[in-house]
């Protein structure tokens, strides 16, 4: 049965910003167990926006916002492991996903805004697994 | 150049109201949206360039788990209208299946509707199509000689459309311009798709 790892979330528990095309599930394995994270679980609390979020809105880094889940979590994971990427690092890490009307070039600026501000913010970095 | 301060839209750097839904997984889509009794469509796509149909072959297909129907090309054309062709070539009939013969590779030659999008797609892959292969032109600009295969034999050629657009004096404009640029315009193939259709049926 063709059925992908998103289906169940989807479906059983219908955290509809998972959809297989795409790589809008973050998966992170330990010996406890494995967490899985969609853009739901981005956003430092509710109501509220993460850097990343808010450079995605700034940037006009989406349009239809199809895709948006899957490049938030790509970038999110991104930052996590580098506070300076440079733009080949942004591309490769984006590489899983595909927009088809906003444009790479916003979704890359976006990531390079939030990179910008996490920077210079007085805060710890992204840490994973949070 | 006109001044485009000033404007509350135009040139100024705004936000969009929908994003904040978009950026915090919110969003809601057409696949989203789970009506009762809903059923999935997978497509068998052409393997061919060009190739005329000989047989469909459903029945392994017709008796997979969740599989309610398998709709051909000709039964579509049967039941319906042509698609709209938007240029005035009245021989060149589209259905959104192939009727007969297949022209592109990718083209869906047969729908199967099934309970699961997986059981559409699980039977899609049973379904065994017949083709005897016909050639084909790749090049635009060489499907433009008379001896390459008509994509449509009955229009008569593979030129679908011939024409100049002019609004206005052109030639004055022309004449009495500073500068002339001439250039050569290659236009990529391009359509509208739909990439979120649910629909739900009120006979």
């Amino acid at each position: 049965m063709r059925t992908s790892c998103a289906d169940p979330l989807r479906v059983g528990f219908d955290f509809t910003s998972a959809y297989p095309q795409q790589r809008h599930i973050e998966i992170s394995d330990s010996p406890f167990g494995s967490v899985r994270r969609t853009a739901e679980g981005i956003a430092p609390s509710p109501g509220q926006l993460s850097v990343l979020q808010d450079a995605f809105c700034e940037s006009h880094g989406l349009q239809c916002g199809f895709c948006t889940p899957g490049m938030i979590l790509a970038g999110h994971a991104l930052l996590t492991r580098t506070s300076s990427p440079t733009r080949s690092e942004i591309v490769e890490a984006l590489s899983g996903n595909l927009c088809r009307c906003t444009g790479y070039v916003q979704i890359i600026e976006a990531i390079e805004l939030a990179a910008q501000r996490l920077r210079q913010a007085n805060t710890l970095p992204f840490q994973p697994g949070r | 150049m006109t001044d485009l301060k000033g404007y509350r839209f135009v040139s100024s750097k705004r936000r969009a109201r929908e994003h904040r839904r978009f950026v915090v997984g919110q969003g809601r889509f057409a696949g989203d949206i789970d009506l009762p009794g809903t059923l999935h469509v997978a497509l068998v796509a052409s393997d061919l360039p060009a190739g005329r149909i000989l047989d469909i072959d459903t029945r392994e297909a017709l008796a997979m788990p969740g599989v309610r129907y398998v709709l051909t090309g000709a039964e579509l054309a049967a039941a319906t209208d042509p698609l709209m062709i938007g240029v005035d070539a009245p021989k060149v009939r589209r259905y959104p299946l192939a009727v007969g013969v297949t022209r592109y590779c990718g083209e869906g030659i047969a729908a199967i509707v099934a309970k699961t999008r997986a059981q559409a797609e699980d039977a899609r892959d049973v379904i065994r199509v017949s083709y005897e292969a016909l050639p084909f032109v790749l090049d635009a600009e060489a499907a433009y000689r008379p001896e390459t295969p008509p994509v449509h034999p009955d229009h008569g050629s593979n030129v679908l459309l011939d024409k100049s657009f002019v609004w206005g004096d052109v030639a004055d404009a022309f004449a009495t311009a500073k500068h002339r640029l001439s250039y050569r315009v290659r236009w990529g193939r391009s359509s509208t798709v739909p990439i979120q259709v649910t629909a739900s049926w009120d006979p």
